[in-house]
């Protein structure tokens, strides 16, 4: 099967009470690439998201991942598989602490298990060291290592949001799905993470962004979509959307 | 003494009710409001089986426990998608429906009359030696429980269901299948309410329909919510201190006769409510819930 596309949302439609939130909206993220969305607030640019991990039933469209129609698969399933989104508002486990938080994200845990879990405690402790390790490489390049111990409830909302990314580079995933990563993240911090998607980009991984910072996106995006009011306005690489003039008008222009 | 036996013995069943109710509610936050149901099936599964078909005591327990699971189960296939008051509803539903069940079905619940001749554990030691030793077997089953919801509590899974509870979506973008999850934490504690079930009916000897009102899912949740819904030992406090206070107004109703009984069991409930309601304003986390960690306002410096 050819991995010349990666994941393919094709003729996306949703509709909330009446008013068209998608209309017929098309995207193909080929592997190893990094590709941005960006639009103006409430052109359904999250929606699409959530159709595409499977967290809302588009009314119509096909979403394909690897060849495979995932259409209809529930979301943690996309999620063993490799897509792994993050959320625009974040979703921490509140009463959980920062590594806690870090910890669950593990994937195939034995520790999970019921009722295997009560007995492979050997296997459960290597595993959680394992796990620990890992999720502190993230944290400490995420520079939230001194609050490991923190319940995320207490975390400001720059540090949520940074915890909602260090969450999802545990997985490890495929397709790595970003909304609005670098919100509320200061400057130099949000310096480093597009450093290191570039390189996550470079390991082969596929990732879709959804950012404000035009100017950043622009700089590590292979390539762009622009959506408008549900509708597809422009693709292309950066530069070629950036010289279009209807992008300029509708979204540019208005930044 | 029998009736501190007695005491003591309905304080640790109400304390492994606690615990498979805390499992649910204080764990993945599935409100159960049908629990009774499946004290109800484990009881009436153990007393039927023992009384009727003879069937040796552990083999009655351990079959109301697993008749209990195996009940909750397409339930939980079926409704726990519903989502948080949906499945209330549902469950409560639920609860009636057993009920109506075991009184109209009388060929094989004995309907209304009940079920009399309910063995003790240890019976054919008499009376003397069957009460303590009824008892003992009570707590170290309760016992057991208790351990195997600390394990759990400290396991990978208590922090996913507790992950679970206080973010569905996120744990499922994290690729858990939640779901899955909150059907197995319905099966386990529905287990845990047929065996509390199974061993009242075995300690009482004998059970009716009305002993399976909504009161009992009623209680089980104040001995919770006063224990501190989601800690370890707030379930066996919680249960202790419900049932002194239950049991202590029933003795003081022989000593004081200011109120009729009616009157007294009204005003238990009414004191009861009350206690819940400071409860709730003053202590929210229950008597001996989880301490709020007492960190100073971190630094914000980002937003
Ligand atoms: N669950 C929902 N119910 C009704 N309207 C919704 C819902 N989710 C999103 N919308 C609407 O859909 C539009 C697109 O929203 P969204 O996808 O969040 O846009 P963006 O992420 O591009 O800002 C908005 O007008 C929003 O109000
Ligand atoms: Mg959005």
């Amino acid at each position: 099967m050819s991995e010349e596309v990666l994941l393919e949302a094709r003729d996306i439609e949703k509709a909330y009470v009446g008013s068209r939130v998608l209309k017929s909206v098309s995207v193909a993220l080929k592997p190893g690439t990094i590709t941005a969305l960006i639009g103006p607030n409430g052109a359904g640019k999250t929606t699409l998201f959530d159709i595409i991990a499977g967290f809302v039933q588009a009314d119509s469209g096909v979403v394909r991942y690897r060849g495979e129609d995932i259409t209809r698969k529930p979301a943690f399933l996309r999620a063993c598989r490799g897509i792994v989104k993050t959320f625009q508002i974040p979703h921490e486990f509140g009463g959980l602490s920062v590594l806690d938080n870090l910890l669950v994200a593990g994937s195939d845990q034995i520790g999970e298990r019921f009722p295997a879990s009560l007995w492979s405690r050997r296997a459960t402790h290597e595993q959680e060291c394992a796990n620990t390790e890992t999720a502190c490489g993230i944290l400490e390049f995420l520079g939230l290592l001194a609050s490991r111990d923190v319940m995320a409830q207490t975390l400001s909302a720059g540090e949520k949001k940074l915890l909602e990314l260090a969450r999802a580079l545990m997985l490890a995933p495929r397709l790595l799905m970003l909304d609005e990563p670098l919100a509320g993240v200061p400057l130099s911090v949000g310096e480093q993470i597009l450093e290191h998607l570039v390189n996550i980009g470079a390991q082969g991984k596929t990732l879709l962004i959804v950012e404000h910072n035009l100017e950043a996106v622009m700089r590590v995006a292979d390539w762009v979509y622009v959506l408008v009011d549900g509708e597809l306005l422009a693709s292309g690489p950066p530069s070629e959307v950036q010289r279009n003039e209807k992008v300029q008008t509708a979204y540019l222009g208005r930044a | 003494m029998t009736y501190v036996y007695t005491v003591i013995a309905f304080g640790l069943i109400y304390t492994m009710l606690a615990l498979g109710l805390n499992l649910q509610m204080g764990f993945t936050g599935i409100i159960n409001f049908g629990y009774v149901a499946f004290v109800a099936i484990g009881a009436y599964t153990s007393a039927l089986l023992t009384v009727d078909l003879h069937w040796p005591l552990l083999a009655g327990w351990a079959a109301g426990a697993a008749l209990a699971a195996l009940a909750s189960y397409p339930l939980g296939l079926l409704t726990i998608r519903l989502g948080g008051d949906y499945f209330a509803v549902v469950t409560l539903g639920f609860s009636e429906l057993v009920l109506l069940v075991v009184l109209n079905e009388r060929q094989l619940t004995h309907g209304a009359i009940g079920i009399t001749g309910i063995h003790r554990p240890f019976a054919a030691l008499g009376p003397h030696l069957s009460a303590p030793l009824a008892l003992l077997t009570i707590a170290i089953l309760t016992a057991l429980t208790a351990y195997l919801i600390r394990q759990i509590s400290h396991s990978p899974l208590g922090r996913l269901l507790r992950a679970i509870q206080a973010n569905e979506s996120a744990a499922q973008a994290l690729g858990k299948n939640t779901l899955g999850y909150k059907v197995l934490v319905l099966v386990v504690g529905s287990a845990i309410a047929g065996l509390a079930g199974a061993l009242y009916a075995h300690w009482v000897q004998y059970i009716s329909p009305d002993q399976f009102s909504p009161d009992v899912t009623f209680n089980t949740f104040i001995a919770l919510i006063l224990g501190g819904v989601g800690s370890l030992l707030g379930p066996v406090i919680g249960a202790f201190v419900l049932i002194l206070f239950l049991q202590g107004s029933i003795v003081l109703q022989d000593y004081v006769h200011v109120f009729s009984a009616n009157q007294q069991s009204a005003l238990r409930f009414m004191i009861i409510g009350l206690a819940l309601v400071l409860l709730i304003v003053y202590r929210p986390e229950g008597i001996l819930g989880r301490m709020k960690s007492k960190r100073p306002g971190r630094s914000t410096g980002v937003s």
